[in-house]
C-alpha cells in the first residue's frame, strides 16, 4: 500500500506572530516548521508502515525551495521519498487540492493522510476539496484509524462526541490532534534522510495556475486586552453586561 | 525534545531525590542516537563530526539535563576513541553509544589539580588500588577511566569495571545534587591499561582539550538559559508601575551577562572549529583553554546575576535560579578549576611565543 502525506511549511507553533506596519505578517528570521497536524499525519503513515500495512510513504510539500527542509524532516521521521512542488505564490486550498489530485493520479496511492488544517491560515479545506476532486471517501478529524484489508475504520471527533465511519480504499484521511504523538527523528535517521530522494516539480508541470483567487486586503494583530473593572454588586454587573458588553 | 522531556521540574526532581539521573531522558537520548553521535559506526555510533557533539552539549547545558552525558560521552567515549586498546573499544564503545553502559572519569583524589604528580593511585600491571573523589556520576557508572602510577612510577590511564566487589563507592554531597558525585575506592580492582608513560601524558592532554571544548559548550548553553530566565523575569516583574528591566541597575546586569555570553560564544566557536578539523589543530590546546575559561566565567556570572535580578525570590528554595547557580559552580570545577585552566593557558601562550 502506498500512502501520500502532504505536509506544509508553516511558522513554528511556538513563535508569536507579529504583523508588520505595512500590514503583512512578519516572516523575517522566523522559525519555520512542519505544520503540527501534518506531523501527526506523517507519524500515522509511519505507524501503518511499521505494522506492515503500508509499503511506501511519499511526503509532498508545495511551497518555496525551503520547503525541502520540511520534507527532509518527514524523511528523517521515516517517509521514503519526497516531492517538492516549488511555488513562490501564496497557495489557496483549491490550488493545493488540484496539485495533490494531479500527483495522486500519477502516483496512484491507496491512502492520502493530511493534517486537518494548517496552523497559519486555519483553512481546514484541502482534505475535503481533494476528496471531492478525486471522488474518494473521506474521514476527516480522525482520532483513531484502523485498517483491515480494503476497509478503513475512522473514529472522528465531532461536536457531540465520537463518530465512527467505515471507508473503502482509496480514501482521504485528515488528522486531529489526538490521533497520535509524533516521534522525534533519530540522529541516524536524520543522516539517512539526507540520501533519500526528493523529486522537484512545479504547479505548471501539472497544468495548474497557482495564482490566488482571493486578495488579502488587510492583516491586523488581535486587539489588545483592556484592563477590567471591579463592580460593586451583581445588579451592576448585569447592567454592564446588558448595556456595555451587549451580551444579555 | 529537551523542552518536552527535561523541564526544570525534572532537574529539581533529581536535586531533591536520591536518583542518580533521569533515566527516561537518558533512554530518550539513546533512542535518538545522540549518545553515539561522535562514536565511529563500527562501534555502534553515527560517526558525526565533533561539531554536532558541541551542538548537543550546548542544548543539554541549556536544559541543565540531569544525565551523565558529559562523563560518559565527552570524557569516557573520547578516551576510548583515542586508546590503542582495541578490546576495551569493542567492549565499551557500543554500550556507550546505546546507553546500555555509563562511563565516567576519576582524575581527582583530593583538593588540588588532578595531575599525575598529585596521583597516589597505584596500578601493579593487573590490579588497581587507591581512592578517587569526587567522581562525577560515580554512583551510576558501569566503568571508570582513571589515572594512576605504575610500578616504575610512570603515568598510566586505566579502565576499571565499577561493578566488581573490589570497587566501593559512596555518595558525595556537593553543591549540585542534580548531578551525583561519588568517592570511589579501588581495592586490588581488576583493570586494564588504556595508555602508559608518555602516551598516557599525551592522551591526558588530548582528553582535557577535547572535553574542555564540550564542557564549555554545555556551560554556554546554561549561561544563555540563565540570561533568558533573568530577562523574562525583568520584563514581567513590575515595581513602581514599570517592569524592573527598565531600571538601569537591572538593565546593566543583563547587558553585562550578554557581553560575557557573547565572548564565551566566540571562543567556543573558534574552539569547535579547531576541534572539528580533520587533523588535530595546533591551536586546539589554546582555543580549548580560552573557551573553557570564558564559558566558566560566563555561566557563573549569568547564574549569580540571575539570582540578583530575581531579588528576594531568587534566594528561595522554590525558585529555579539555584539550579543554574549550582550547575555553574560544579561545571567550573570538573576537569580542573578555572585557576588551573588559566595557568595552562598562560603556559601554552608562553610556549607559543617562545616558538
Amino acid at each position: 500500500m502506498k500512502i501520500l502525506v502532504p505536509i506544509k511549511r508553516v511558522v513554528d507553533y511556538n513563535v508569536r506572530v507579529q504583523v508588520k506596519p505595512s500590514g503583512s505578517v512578519d516572516l523575517d528570521n522566523v522559525k519555520m516548521s512542519m505544520n503540527p497536524f501534518d506531523e501527526i499525519a506523517v507519524e500515522e503513515a509511519i505507524r501503518l508502515k511499521e505494522q506492515n500495512k503500508a509499503k511506501e510513504i511519499i511526503a509532498i510539500s508545495i511551497g518555496p525551495a525551503q520547503a525541502s527542509e520540511t520534507i527532509r524532516t518527514a524523511l528523517a521521521m521515516g517517509a521514503d521519498k519526497g516531492i517538492l512542488v516549488q511555488s513562490p505564490e501564496r497557495l489557496e486550498p483549491l490550488n493545493v487540492a488540484k496539485i495533490l489530485k494531479a500527483i495522486a493520479d500519477k502516483e496512484k496511492p491507496d491512502l492520502i493522510i493530511l493534517g486537518k488544517q494548517a496552523i497559519d491560515d486555519d483553512c481546514n479545506q484541502t482534505g475535503q476539496m481533494l476528496a471531492a476532486l478525486l471522488n474518494w471517501p473521506q474521514g476527516t478529524f480522525a482520532s483513531k484509524l484502523e485498517l483491515n484489508g480494503d476497509s478503513i475504520t475512522v473514529t472522528r471527533e465531532v461536536d457531540g462526541g465520537l463518530q465512527t465511519l467505515a471507508l473503502k480504499r482509496p480514501a482521504i484521511i485528515t488528522t486531529d490532534l489526538r490521533l497520535n504523538e509524533p516521534r522525534y527523528a533519530t540522529l541516524p535517521n536524520i543522516m539517512k534522510a539526507k540520501k533519500k530522494p526528493i523529486e522537484q516539480t512545479t504547479p505548471e508541470s501539472y497544468g495548474i495556475n497557482p495564482a490566488p483567487r482571493l486578495e488579502i486586503l488587510e492583516t491586523l494583530p488581535p486587539k489588545e486586552r483592556e484592563g477590567g473593572v471591579k463592580v460593586e454588586s451583581i445588579k451592576e454587573l448585569v447592567e454592564k453586561l446588558r448595556s456595555e458588553a451587549g451580551i444579555l | 525534545m529537551l523542552a518536552d522531556h527535561c523541564p526544570l521540574t525534572a532537574v529539581r526532581e533529581i536535586l531533591e531525590s536520591n536518583k542518580t539521573h533521569n533515566t527516561k531522558l537518558w533512554n530518550q537520548l539513546a533512542n535518538m542516537g545522540l549518545l553515539g553521535a561522535a562514536i565511529p559506526e563500527k562501534y555502534g555510533g553515527t560517526n558525526m563530526n565533533m561539531l554536532e557533539l558541541c551542538v548537543i552539549a550546548e542544548e543539554l547545558g541549556r536544559a541543565l539535563a540531569p544525565v551523565p552525558f558529559s562523563s560518559s560521552i565527552y570524557v569516557a567515549a573520547e578516551t576510548l576513541k583515542a586508546t590503542q586498546n582495541e578490546n576495551a573499544k569493542k567492549h565499551w564503545l557500543p554500550k556507550l553509544a546505546s546507553g546500555e553502559a555509563i562511563g565516567t572519569f576519576a582524575f581527582s583524589e583530593k583538593a588540588g589539580a588532578p595531575t599525575f604528580a598529585n596521583t597516589n593511585t597505584a596500578f601493579d600491571g593487573h590490579k588497581l588500588s587507591g581512592t578517587k573523589m569526587p567522581v562525577p556520576d560515580g554512583m551510576s557508572a558501569n566503568f571508570v577511566i582513571t589515572t594512576a602510577k605504575n610500578k616504575k612510577d610512570q603515568a598510566v590511564i586505566i579502565l576499571a569495571d565499577a561493578n566488581t566487589p573490589n570497587v566501593k563507592r559512596q555518595n558525595v554531597r556537593t553543591i549540585d545534587p542534580s548531578r551525583k558525585y561519588a568517592t570511589i575506592t579501588f581495592h586490588d580492582a581488576p583493570a586494564e591499561i588504556l595508555a602508559e608513560g608518555d602516551k598516557a601524558e599525551e592522551m591526558m592532554d588530548r582528553i582535557l582539550n577535547r572535553s574542555a571544548v564540550l564542557f564549555a559548550f554545555e556551560q554556554l548553553g546554561g549561561a544563555d538559559a540563565a540570561l533568558e530566565m533573568a530577562q523574562t523575569y525583568a520584563r514581567e516583574r513590575f515595581a513602581f508601575g514599570r517592569p524592573i528591566g527598565s531600571f538601569q541597575a537591572i538593565k546593566h546586569k543583563l547587558a553585562n551577562i550578554y557581553v560575557k555570553n557573547q565572548l564565551a560564544r566566540s571562543n567556543c566557536y573558534y574552539a569547535a572549529m579547531t576541534l572539528g578539523s580533520q587533523e588535530e589543530s595546533a591551536d586546539l590546546a589554546i582555543a580549548a583553554a580560552t573557551a573553557r575559561i570564558s564559558a566558566s566565567d560566563a555561566f557563573i556570572f549569568a547564574a549569580q546575576e540571575n539570582v540578583q535580578t530575581h531579588g528576594g525570590i531568587g534566594f528561595t528554595w522554590e525558585s529555579d535560579c539555584q539550579l543554574f547557580y549550582r550547575r555553574a559552580r560544579t561545571l567550573s570545577l570538573v576537569i580542573g578549576a578555572q585557576r588551573r585552566w588559566k595557568e595552562r593557558l598562560v603556559r601554552l601562550l608562553e610556549m607559543k611565543n617562545v616558538a
